[in-house]
């Protein structure tokens, strides 16, 4: 875990430019330029705000539910997009990995920095959000980025073996967008995690992007942490899988220019 | 100055499999299996590297030397063996790798700066000399998916150039560019050279690597056949590809021709058969041809060609105002004697019968080759003319 630290402060520079290109390569040849960035948040907030409070059932937890599906958004945007780019970064920098050196997992995480950055500015509508339903701050937000942290440690662990395996098997690509919709669906983004029973429960809280996502909303809207086992739970698993994920990565990048 | 990088290769092997399609043989693989699809691009590769010392190396395509030169560079790891190196190193293994196509000029040298290990602050104190290398002022602002090929070549050395790596591996890179660019890649290689860094340098063309190599390996299927000063290595490598092409002689002789070339040889003023010549010296080509009825006048022909398939020079008895009369069924041999002013290569000659109104009996393309070696001056040019200059 150190070397992993310190090859990323080593190759800062590289890391940095790359992400930078990404960034730029987006907006290039667009009339909005970067303002494109600001475009997905407000139109998700708008579609929020006019079409979810015409849903019945909402349980008190999840009051104001604009509130509550913006922050599984938010999240789940941050997860989604850092892995659909990761993934299949490796193959799309093959001519860079068969001709130039540098530690590979660099191509890993410039390619998430990106969906970061959309993240900090979901942060500004997130504000806008507290703000119109009068929800306050509190103490507990310090726990935040600890949380982020955290959870960022499980998307890279999942990118990097995805990213890794993707080399060897281009179908590890294919298969994201599917197993990212199952995903989707099976994780409380749109709906309660305590509205959650039956027999698949246990399976289902073995998820650990509902810990987090649950956390998140628990912390901003109430101020209190509403499963904290299920939030530990997801603190292991994530250091786990990066552990994992990382490991995994550096030996396959041992053969990595050989099978790309 | 500190010297202390270096490079120490030590029975370096690398093996690659040949099909990696299915599911199966990927794994495989991974899991270092043994499978008749494995093969050795690498075998068995051992030396050292200090300050000031410059590699070529030489060998066919497929012979290893790229493979070499990405274990060197640590794209790929070595199978077996260590290799130890120190120092930075900055690789052209192909130039223009690192470029992101929707991103200027300018936002590309720091981008490819920075893939190369140099810090913001590096780039931009040498940002100026990198646009003034590659020649590209007025078109540091375009995205250089409007670029042309040229200009990508001329981007990239010159970004690599100022990176200011204690080693450089060079892999035919310079031969994109235009013929003055090339020299002034060449010219920045010499000056590596002299500010004592150590130079690896790939190259088909066999004068870049006596020129501008002290020492050279010659590779063949992964091992190295010859190692030593590189004008004698560049010289073991023209005579194995002329034995290499001598096995591939065409035996197309089933046609139904009234004549026909059936062999070429090559001799010298001594009456020396040999195949391998040096620059200005006699070079007597001997066709030898078989008749199968008589012929009058008919045209007898050679074309000299380079590797490139380049006509270099061309010549026939028409042409020489020679009547070559009647020639009676049987064999008949034809010599020219060419003063020859090539320089380093290896050429091709493909003899040609033709009847008197220049309609062809028989042609065989590249049919023999012979090499030069030019031991006086070492030049990226084909000729080597015997010149006399006067200063007034």
């Amino acid at each position: 875990m150190f070397q992993f630290f310190r090859d990323l402060y080593k190759y800062r520079e590289l890391l940095f430019a790359l992400s930078r290109s990404y960034i730029k390569a987006r907006y290039k040849q667009t009339i909005l330029g970067v303002g494109w960035a600001i475009v997905q948040p407000v139109v998700l907030m708008l579609t929020i705000i006019f079409v979810f409070p015409l849903i019945a059932n909402i349980s008190p937890d999840m009051k104001p539910y604009s509130l509550f599906v913006f922050i599984g958004f938010w999240i789940w945007t941050l997860f989604s997009n850092s892995l659909s780019f990761a993934i299949p970064n490796l193959v799309q920098n093959t001519a860079l990995l068969r001709k130039v050196y540098f530690p590979r997992e660099i191509l890993v995480v410039a390619a998430i920095i990106p969906s970061l950055l959309d993240f900090a500015i979901g942060i500004l509508v997130l504000f806008i959000f507290m703000f119109h339903f009068g929800v306050p701050f509190n103490i507990d937000f310090l726990l935040l980025p600890f949380l982020l942290v955290i959870f960022m440690f499980f998307t890279l662990g999942i990118s990097l073996l995805g990213a890794v395996a993707n080399v060897a098997f281009r179908d590890v690509a294919k298969f994201l967008p599917i197993a990212l919709q199952i995903l989707f669906f099976a994780t409380p983004i749109i709906y309660s995690f305590n509205n959650v029973n039956g027999a698949y429960v246990k399976l289902y809280k073995a998820n650990p992007l509902t810990g987090v996502i649950d956390g998140f909303r628990s912390i901003i809207m109430r101020g209190t942490i509403d499963n904290p086992k299920t939030l530990v739970y997801a603190l292991i698993v994530s250091i786990v899988v990066f552990y994992t994920g990382y490991f995994i990565f550096k030996k396959g990048e041992q053969v990595m220019a050989d099978i790309i | 100055m500190k010297e202390n990088y270096g490079i120490e290769v030590k029975n370096v092997s690398k093996v690659f499999r040949k099909n990696l399609r299915s599911f199966r043989s990927m794994a495989g693989f991974l899991l270092k299996q043994d499978s008749p699809d494995n093969f050795y691009a690498l075998n068995d590769i051992s030396f050292t590297l200090k300050p000031g010392d410059t590699l070529g190396i030489v060998g066919k395509n497929g012979s290893g030397k790229s493979t070499l030169l990405k274990v060197l560079a640590n794209i790929t790891k070595a199978t077996s063996g260590s290799v130890k190196v120190k120092g930075k190193i900055a690789s052209l293994i192909e130039l223009g790798a690192g470029f992101h196509q929707e991103l200027t000029g300018r936002e590309n040298i720091y981008l490819y700066g920075s893939i190369l290990g140099m810090s913001k602050k590096e780039i931009t104190e040498n940002f100026d000399k990198i646009v003034e290398f590659a020649e590209l002022r007025e078109w540091l602002d375009t995205p250089i998916k409007f670029y042309s090929s040229g200009m990508f070549v001329r981007l990239g050395f010159a970004i690599v150039a100022y990176s200011n790596p204690d080693i450089l591996l060079i892999d035919e890179a310079i031969a994109v560019g235009d013929e003055q660019f090339q020299q002034k890649c060449l010219n920045k290689i010499d000056e590596f050279k002299k500010e004592k860094k150590i130079i690896v340098l790939v190259s088909h063309t066999h004068d870049v690597i006596s020129m501008h190599t002290d020492k050279a390996i010659l590779l063949n299927h992964g091992k190295v056949t010859a190692e030593g000063m590189s004008e004698k290595v560049v010289e073991k490598y023209i005579y194995q590809t002329i034995i290499d092409e001598e096995k591939k002689i065409n035996n197309n002789t089933t046609e139904n021709k009234i004549a026909e070339v059936i062999g070429i040889k090559f001799f010298d003023e001594k009456k020396q058969e040999k195949e391998v010549f040096e620059t200005g010296e006699l070079l007597n080509i001997k066709i030898e041809c078989e008749f199968k009825e008589r012929t009058i006048d008919p045209i007898f022909g050679i074309i000299i060609s380079n590797k490139l398939n380049n006509n270099i020079y061309a010549l026939n008895t028409l042409h020489k105002k020679i009547k070559t009369g009647s020639i009676k069924k049987g064999k008949v041999n034809i010599n020219f004697y060419i003063k020859n002013y090539l320089s380093s290569g290896i050429y091709n000659v493909s003899p040609a019968i033709a009847t008197t109104n220049q309609n062809n009996i028989d042609w065989k393309g590249n049919m023999q080759s012979f090499g030069i070696i030019n031991r006086k001056f070492s030049s990226n040019a084909i000729a080597d003319f015997d010149t006399k200059i006067t200063i007034n």
